[in-house]
Formats: structure tokens, sequence, C-alpha cells
């Protein structure tokens, strides 16, 4: 028999273990394969306008995904080596050299990666289909999406995965060299000493949790180092956390006689000291991976569902037009009568005067704080808000008094400006307006009109002579997001009949151009942000079912001995039920506060309710997660029941 | 007076089909209300199996069983838990006490499983730790004490829930000559003061001359029964001429 035909044997015989393993490889090699092909579809190349963002989307998640499937591959291919460090001094005991035995395993795991890597693309190829038609459906696009085969992406996957697993099986060649032969003799677990528990450590743990909490919900302004900060203090925080809050938690139930001493609680919670405290790395390590993916799609499910849910209201008009000319209203009119599909169900006309202003001192660059501001009176304010349907109205008290609009910053930012002034340059002298309210939706279509400032009927009746007087009117019709055509057209009438480029950057603001950006972003974010989370979410339940799972080879006597005397399968089963869900939840409860934290500042920057996108990604992340815990709990109980 | 343990014409046949062994066939025996009972046998006597269908953990071919009145061989499995757990106390040869628990926490085992009170099981754990003098080590865990002490702990957790039936598999295998002696001296007094009643299955003549009788098994069947008359070291004599005239497990003799 041959090493090679020894190699073979082996991995049939493991199936089972490696199972889970190998599916989360072939999971990853087919998710890589798909983000790879999607760059090289002729389908998607030959659209245009998404061709370059959807190519470096991918290209950079192709590498995420590239590197996490390496540390994972990695990671549990030292794991299953070191599983088998019995069966490796065995052989060595027998004489087998450990350059053959190395080699062996080195077999062993170069054929389930060429196996996972057939297996990987071709389900790959398969469903690419269909994961390229999830991706245009979810960037808005309603194509017929052909089969297609592309031999670049195939041996793109091929070639990083060959070199991932070269790296990785080497890496258990080594392993080999490390075992001695006395491990085979030597007693399998030599009684592990008591943990302590240091109060110090475990308060300073929640300290550190909670200071980078607060440093970074505290945060006026943000820099690159400051969600840094926050990062490192919070990940030692949890390694800490792990370390020691759980064993002095345990130390402080184990107190509590009337429930400590009832039904298995005894054996439950003496076990779990021992258990979390020899894995606290590993269970700080499923929390901090688990706050990363769950924030990743955390953030592009509030994105996506943002512009789900306010779009309408950020862009309350079908169309916005602006012109230094009066009149551009019967062009627009007549193009949109040719087109009773959409019809028009409100409109307005409006007219703003346009000063070149400083906006006011609340942490503006310094050198942007001169630009220009329309103004606008709050009659006609209250017109446009009214024709638009939004609620927003301004009534303004004193001569004074203003009402300053900046649709690009938060809620939070602008808060800051009330009570501060805002100057308006007209020729030869400075006008100075006290800001009453800020607000950060604009009454017109976002960005249509820049920063404007609401001001009083009779002010404004003053400033009209003062500044450039714009003329626009605002539409909304019906059915706008299939209004590609009369977009088209209302544009290029538009233009022909006189709307000026030079004065503003977007004369015409439509609300199928921006429902159609957002769309394919957000799109894509989603689709990029799922696939991703799911890698990661499968990498991490590996991580911790394989490693439970060779704990419960060591605790089989445990079990052995308490059926012994007395406890029957049930009770064995409720115990680890219990162990488990204790293994399985402690990191899933931190993780899921850590992103939830670190996502509710997208309530500030988004100035919408998260909790929502939120709720639905922990629970459809929780839902995952709770399978792995089942699959773990019931491998387990197998393998402790099994008296041989 | 009323018998603990009644078992009529067990036999026990492993394998099916031609390739039979029959480890027992058709034993008798009782154990009465306070006895201490040895069984010894060569190897391959049957002992062991005998042990395991006392101990529930195994089923007779054919016969019956009574332990306490109640019939084990017809229970269900986990009917034979609960019974395991209320009505009968083990002793095994390596201990097997938990690692994580200490020395109390071992002992107070079956108690949590029978949901006592956390009094009761207070107090129980003090009278018991100090019959089996491991009061000083409560507190500390299995692999911070001597095999001695593991036994005597294992010992208190078979006694502590009052079973009707302590059931020792080689308690001294693993120990020392002095440990040995104190462990057994420790089963005898719970015998004598504490009417606790109790089987045990050894190999070591000195072992089983602690016991008030002893029922010797070879082949699978009875051989003889001894009584203890005199002293103790009479009764050692007698058990090793038995065991002369049995044969086999010579090496056990010394």
């Amino acid at each position: 028999m041959t090493l090679f035909n020894l190699a073979f044997k082996n991995i049939r015989r493991n199936l089972g273990s490696y199972m889970i393993y190998f599916i989360s490889m072939v999971f990853s090699i087919m998710i890589y394969y798909v983000f790879t092909s999607i760059q090289y579809n002729g389908q998607v190349v030959a659209l245009r306008e998404i061709k370059d963002s959807v190519e470096a989307v991918f290209r950079t998640s192709s590498i995420v995904v590239a590197m996490f499937a390496g540390i994972f591959i990695w990671y549990s291919n030292s794991f299953f080596i070191k599983r088998r460090k019995k069966e490796a001094a065995l052989y060595s005991l027998m004489g087998v050299k450990k350059r053959q035995i190395g080699r062996m395993l080195f077999y062993e795991n170069l054929m389930m990666g060429i196996l996972a890597l057939g297996i990987g693309i071709i389900l790959g190829s398969l469903l690419s289909k269909l994961f390229v038609m999830l991706l245009l459906r979810l960037m808005g696009y309603s194509i017929y999406v052909k089969f297609a085969i592309q031999p670049q992406p195939i041996i793109n996957t091929a070639v990083i995965f060959l070199i991932l697993f070269l790296i990785t099986s080497l890496h258990g060649y080594s392993l080999i060299y490390r075992f001695k032969l006395i491990d085979l003799f030597k007693a399998e677990n030599v009684a592990e000493k008591v943990p302590k528990a240091s109060w110090t450590v475990a308060l300073s743990s929640i300290a550190l949790i909670a200071g980078g909490y607060t440093y970074y919900l505290s945060a006026k302004k943000f820099y690159m180092w400051h969600p840094l900060i926050t990062l490192v203090v919070v990940v030692i925080g949890t390694y800490l956390l792990f370390s020691y809050m759980s064993v002095y938690i345990i130390k402080l139930a184990k107190r509590n006689k009337a429930s400590y001493y009832k039904g298995i609680n005894l054996v439950t919670t003496s076990q779990l000291m021992f258990r979390l405290k020899a894995h606290s790395r590993t269970l700080a390590t499923i929390a901090v991976l688990s706050a990363t993916t769950l924030t990743a799609m955390g953030v592009t499910a509030s994105i996506y569902y943002d512009f789900q849910t306010t779009l309408s209201s950020r862009y309350p008009f079908s169309y916005v037009y602006l012109s230094e000319q009066k009149g551009l209203d019967k062009t627009a009119d007549a193009v949109i009568a040719k087109y009773p599909q959409h019809q028009i169900q409100s409109e307005v006309e409006f007219e703003i005067v346009r000063f070149t202003g400083k906006l006011p001192d609340i942490g503006y660059r310094e050198d942007f704080r001169d630009k220009e501001i329309n103004v606008i009176s709050e009659e006609e304010y209250n017109r446009i808000t009214e024709a638009s349907g939004l609620e927003s109205r301004i009534y303004l008290d004193f001569h004074n008094d203003i009402v300053f609009i900046d649709p690009y910053n938060s809620k939070s930012f602008m808060d800051a400006g009330k009570g501060k002034d805002l100057e308006l340059m007209t020729a030869g002298e400075t006008m100075s307006f006290n800001i009453t309210d800020v607000r950060v939706t604009a009454p017109l279509n976002e960005f249509a009109a820049d920063y404007m400032a609401v001001v009083d009927e009779d002010v404004y009746k003053e400033l009209r002579d003062k500044g450039k007087v714009i003329y626009g009117k605002a539409y909304i019709v019906a059915n706008p997001k299939q209004s590609e055509e009369l977009t088209e057209e209302l544009y290029s009438a538009l233009e022909a009949a006189g709307m000026d480029h030079s004065e503003f950057p977007r004369p015409f603001a439509a609300y199928y151009y921006r429902y159609k950006a957002e769309l394919m972003s957000s799109g894509l974010t989603m689709f990029v942000g799922a696939f991703l989370g799911l890698v990661f979410l499968l990498a991490t339940g590996s991580i911790i079912f394989f490693k439970q799972l060779s704990e419960a080879n060591e605790d089989k006597k445990r079990y052995q001995i308490l059926q012994n005397i007395g406890y029957d399968k049930k009770d064995i089963k409720a115990i680890i039920s219990k162990q488990m869900l204790f293994v399985f939840m402690l990191p899933l409860a931190v993780g899921i506060m850590h992103s939830t934290v670190a996502v509710s500042i997208l309530k500030k920057v988004l100035n919408t309710d998260i909790l929502i996108p939120l709720v639905v990604t922990i629970g459809a992340y929780t839902l995952i997660y709770m399978i792995y815990y089942l699959l773990t709990v019931s491998e387990y109980s197998r393998i402790v029941e099994n008296r041989r | 007076m009323e018998n603990i343990l009644y078992a009529k014409n067990l036999k026990k046949i492993y394998g099916s089909r031609g390739n039979n062994y029959t480890a027992l066939q058709g034993i008798d025996m009782e154990i009465a209300q306070g006895e201490f009972v040895g069984i010894m046998g060569p190897s391959g006597a049957g002992k062991t199996t005998l042990l395991n269908i006392i101990s529930t953990i195994d089923k007779p071919t054919s016969g019956t069983v009574l332990i306490d009145g109640e019939d084990i061989v017809k229970m269900k499995d986990n009917q034979l838990s609960t019974f395991r757990r209320n009505k009968l106390g083990f002793i095994f040869q390596d201990f097997n006490l938990l690692d994580t628990l200490t020395v109390k926490e071992n002992m107070i085992l079956p108690l949590t499983l029978a949901m006592a009170e956390p009094k009761l099981i207070e107090q129980r754990a003090a009278e018991v730790g100090r019959i089996l003098g491991i009061e000083d080590i409560q507190h500390k865990y299995p692999y911070e004490i001597s095999g001695g002490q593991k036994q005597r702990t294992a010992a208190a957790r078979a006694i502590i829930h009052q079973p009707k039936l302590i059931l020792a598999d080689e308690p001294t295998g693993a120990l020392d000559s002095k440990s040995s002696m104190e462990l057994l001296q420790c089963l005898s007094d719970l015998n004598r003061d504490n009417g606790a009643n109790i089987m045990m299955v050894t190999h070591d003549a000195f072992a089983a001359s602690y016991c008030k009788r002893i029922i010797f098994i070879k082949d699978g069947q009875l051989f003889t029964e001894l009584h203890k008359g005199g002293s103790r070291k009479e009764f050692f004599q007698k058990i090793l001429d038995v065991l002369k005239t049995m044969g086999g497990d010579n090496s056990d003799l010394i």
C-alpha cells in the first residue's frame, strides 16, 4: 500500500468530520469563483455604466474572500493535524519516517483541496448565471442572463487556491516535525489547573469596552484614527472579557448554592468554567469576527434600506430644473404631455435669489466656508413643500431670522449652527442673519439647490434686487421609476431651450437618475455584503464547530462517568446542549453588542432609522449560526455516547 | 429479613447463532440487609458480567433480578437510569471522579441529580465527609489529592444518597497497600455502623477478607461460598485455600 493509497483511505474514513470543513471550503471557492467570473462576464462588462464599479468592487472582494479562505484553511488544517497527533505518533512508533507521515498528510490535504476546488468551480459555474441575475436584479436591470463559462475565472480561481493549499499543506507538513513520540504515552489530558479569577482584570475588560464605546459614540467628527482606536481598545477588552470575566461570573454563579446544586447545573457550570477558560481566545476571536461580519452586513443592509425608504423624501419631485431664463416651463409641460403614463400629479413654480455667502462657523473647513447660497422666501418654501407632500413648514418670527439648509451634512453636526450667523455678500455690503433653525432635508430634490437660506417675505423682496434671480419648476409625475424615456427627452428638450450648465452644476435633478444610481450602488454593496458575510459566517461557524468536537473526544470519559453513576441520555444531552449554548451564545451576544454600537453611528450619518435593517441582519445571522449550534450538539452527543 | 438483592437462574450468553459464549449459566444469589458480600473467581469466571447485570448496565439473557423488590430486568432505559441513581451506589477501580469538580462537588453529584435541598446536601456532605475522613480536602480538585483520597471520595459519592446497594468493582485495584487498607476499613465501618449493603468484586484475597461473606464463581457457575467466622486472618487463610482448590488466577494470590 502506497502512502497515496493510505492518504486516500484516511480521507474516506474521516469524511464525517471533514464534511463541515469541506463544505465551508467549497463555499468559499464557489463565492470566489463567482466574484471573479462576474468581472469577466460579457453581459455585465457590456453595461458600460456599471462596468468600472463592478470590476473594482468584485476585484477587491474576491481578494478579501481569498484572504479569509486562506486563514480559515490554515486554521482548520492545523486543527486536523493536531487531532491526529496520536495517529502520527503510532505510525512513528511502527517505524514510519516523519518525512513519510508528513508526505501522507500533505497528500491528504492536497487531495481534499483539489476535490473542493473542482466541486467549488463546478458549482460556481452552474450557479453563476443565477448569481449574475441576482446581482443585476438588485442593481435594477432586467436582462436575460445567458449561461456562460469563461476560462479566465477558472484559471484564476484554480491558481489562487492551489497556492493556498500548497502553503497550508506545507505548514501541516512542518507541524508533524514538532510531534514527539513520547506524546503517545502521555496521558491524554493532564488535569487542568483551576482557572484564577481576577476581578481587577475582569472589571478592566468591561471598562475598556465601555470606554471604547463612549469614545466612539461621543465623537463629533470622524477621522481615520478614531474608529481605529476604538477598535483596538474594544478588541483588547473583548479578549480580556473572555479570559477573565467569564471565569469570574461563573465563580459568582457557583456561590448561589440553591441553583448550583440543582440537577445538572453542578456539572454544567463547573465544566463550563474550564471550557470557557481554555477556549477564551477562540471565543473572543469568534466574537470579534461575528462583530466584523455583522457590522459589514448591517452597514450594507442599512444603506440599502435607507435608499429604499428615504429616497422619496430626499427626492420628493420627479423633476426639478433651475434656470436664469423664464419660460422653460412651456417646453417641459409639452414634453411631459406626450407621455400619458407619466401624468403630472403635482407641480410648482418657484424662484430663488442667489448670493455668495459665508457658512456659519460650526466646523466647516475654513477655506470651504465661502459658498453660493440660494435664498428663498418662507412662503415659497411652504408652497414647495406643500406641492411635494413633505410635512416641513417654516414660519419665521423676526425680520433678521433665517433657516439654514445644508443637505450635505448630518443633523447632529448641523445642530451646532443654531444661533450662529450666516453672512450674505451683496454688492458692497455684507448682511448678517441669525440662524434660528437648521435643516438637512432640502425642499427641492436633495442636492438640486445646494445650500439654502429661508428668509422672511419682506426680506426676500429687499434681497431680490441685489442678487441673481433664478427661476425653476418642480414636477411630480406618475410612475417615476419607469420614466427613463421621458427623463431623457425632457433633459435634451430643456437643454435645447436654454437650460444653463455654466451657472449650476445640477440644473436638472431627476428622480429617475438618482433612483437608478442609488439602486446600482446599493444593490452592488448589498450583493457583495451578503455573500462576504455568508463566507465569514460559515468560516466562523466551522471554527467553533471543530473546536468543540475536538473537545468532545477528550470529554468522552467524563460523560461515561456520569452515565455510570446514573445520569441518563436525556441528562447528558441536556448538559451538552446547555454548555454549547453558552459557548455559542456568549461570543454571538458580544458580537451583536459590538456591531450594534458600530452600526448605530450610521443613524447619525444617514439620518434614518436603522433598527429594521439591523434586526433583520442580526436575525438572519443568528439563524444560520444556530444551525451550527444544533449541528455541534448532535455531533458532540454522538461522539460522547459512542462507547467505544 | 428482607432481601436487598434476589437473583434467580441468571444466564448470560454472548454472541449469536452457533458462535456462542456462555458467561453465566444459571446463577442464584441473594444479599440480605446488612451484608458485605465479596465476589471472587478467576479471570473469565463471569464476575464482571454478573456485576454489570446487577449494576443494570447489562441485561441477562434469562433469569430474574430483584433489587429492593423491583424487577430490574423488565425496566426500560429511562427507568433504569432513575433506578440506578436512586437505589445504587458505585465505586470503580479507576475512581471515575470528574476532574472539573472539587471533592465535595463530586461527592454530592447524586444528590443534586435527585434535586435535593441545598441544606440537606450540605448536611449530608459534612456527615459523609466525616465518616470517610475527607473533610479537610473537600475544596480540593481530584488532581491535587492522592489515590486513596480519590477512592474515599468515590466511596463518599456512592453512599451519600443512601442507596440500597453499593457496588464496588475492584476498588483497591489502583491503590497501594496502605490506602487499600484504609479504604477497606472505611467500607467495613460503613457496613457495620451505617448498615450499608455492599457487594464487592475483587481479585485480591486480602481485600476480600474484609467481607462478611464471599461468593466464589467459576465458569459462570457458583463454586462455593464462605462465611466469616473468627478473625480476619483466619478468614484470609480460608479464602486462599478456596482459591487454591479453584485453580487459575494464581498470580493474584501472592
